[in-house]
């Protein structure tokens, strides 16, 4: 598994292709913006991208799907609240889900948003805006910070501290890292 | 990216190397000096390493995996470090003069006589570092993150700190001269 970042000026979002060097397949987390690099890192490494998956719907996390839809043939999960969404494919919170060679498992947190969803790939988190280093995902009240909180400590609490997280925005880190520096998880 | 396979040894928390079923530390002859000296480390995992007085410059790291390791003496000049995690290491004496870091897990890790000139560290995770006697003068912080770090006779002289925090930092004679230090998160 490779992971690769890309970082948009439109949002300040991290996107993340997590790519199979075997069947060159690939996942695409958070297209925030799609642009001449992202492409270019796409093709470079000859992805086939198989599925787009969105941590939650804020614009800044998927403005680059209408461009990405042009281009390629892909499947989008998100979790749908309303499920006003015809074009997304849907799945079971906490079970997983193959994607191409991937197994993916999405743990629903909320907080951020009524659909902010955690994706889990191998030891890898992708976080979106619940989780970034040293700092919790902003919440609209005090009450939903507590419950974004809970459901970060049971998640990371019930994996390997070395696994790695991949947030919407900053930089990576580890769940020991943050367990050790997140004064917001105490 | 690399891979989290465990050591072979019964009840060994650590992770085995790419060259090898163990770890470090229960396979010690293991000869990564000549995978060391190849100009590019792609997806090596060396947990635990202990490196004294070596030239690691002008290297491409990507995608690796160093953490708990120690670096004294070690010159990373002109090195490109990309989505790797160096978390928890211990840097003596060592320069990152002219680097590029982005995407790295630099966190837990203690600096000590460092120097980090004119380099590139964006969207890199050092919180929970201790800096002592280092000097990053006239390189771009932008994303990076410093929270719960301390600073001991530290220059972070002429640096671009856009996005950056240092929450919670504990500071003892740490010079900001030169840098816009009024847009970090403090």
């Amino acid at each position: 598994m490779r992971i690769h970042q890309h970082f948009s000026v439109v949002g300040f979002c991290n996107t993340y292709i997590v790519g199979d060097p075997t069947t060159n397949k690939a996942i695409l987390i958070d297209p925030g913006h799609a642009d001449y690099e992202l492409i270019r890192l796409l093709e470079h490494f000859g992805y086939t991208l198989e599925a787009v998956l969105l941590t939650h719907r804020h614009s800044g996390h998927t403005e680059g799907l209408a461009l990405l839809k042009k281009l390629y043939d892909f499947a989008i999960y998100a979790y749908d609240t309303q499920g006003e969404e015809d074009s997304y494919t849907s799945f079971n919170v906490s079970e997983a889900i193959q994607i191409g060679p991937f197994q993916v498992i999405p743990h629903l947190i909320g907080g951020h948003s009524q659909d902010s969803v955690i994706y889990q790939i191998g030891e890898a988190l992708f976080c979106g805006d619940t989780l970034g280093v040293a700092a919790l995902g902003t919440t609209h009240t005090n009450r939903l910070r507590e419950k974004l909180k809970e459901r970060i400590i049971v998640l990371i609490g019930s994996l390997n501290a070395q696994t790695l997280l991949f947030p919407g925005h900053g930089s990576p880190s580890t769940i020991q890292s943050e367990l050790l520096f997140n004064q917001s998880l105490r | 990216m690399y891979s989290f396979t465990h050591c072979k040894e019964p009840s060994c928390p650590r992770y085995a190397t790419n060259l090898s079923a163990y770890c470090l530390l229960h396979d010690p002859n293991q000869d990564y000096s000549s995978a060391l000296s190849e100009p590019i480390f792609d997806s090596m995992s060396l947990s635990n390493l202990v490196l004294r007085d070596s030239d690691l410059s002008q290297k491409m790291i990507t995608g690796s995996l160093f953490s708990y390791s120690t670096f004294s003496g070690v010159t990373f000049d002109k090195t490109t470090m990309l989505n790797s995690n160096f978390s928890f290491c211990l840097f003596e004496r060592c320069t990152f003069d002219l680097t590029s870091i982005r995407y790295v897990i630099l966190s837990g890790s203690t600096f000590i006589e460092c120097t980090f000139l004119h380099s590139s560290i964006t969207h890199t995770n050092l919180s929970g570092s201790v800096f002592t006697h280092s000097d990053f003068t006239g390189s771009n912080l932008y994303y990076s993150s410093f929270a719960h770090s301390h600073f001991n006779d530290t220059k972070i002289e002429d640096c671009d700190l856009r996005k950056s925090t240092f929450l919670n930092t504990v500071q003892t004679n740490l010079s900001f001269r030169w840098s816009n230090y009024k847009e970090v998160q403090q």
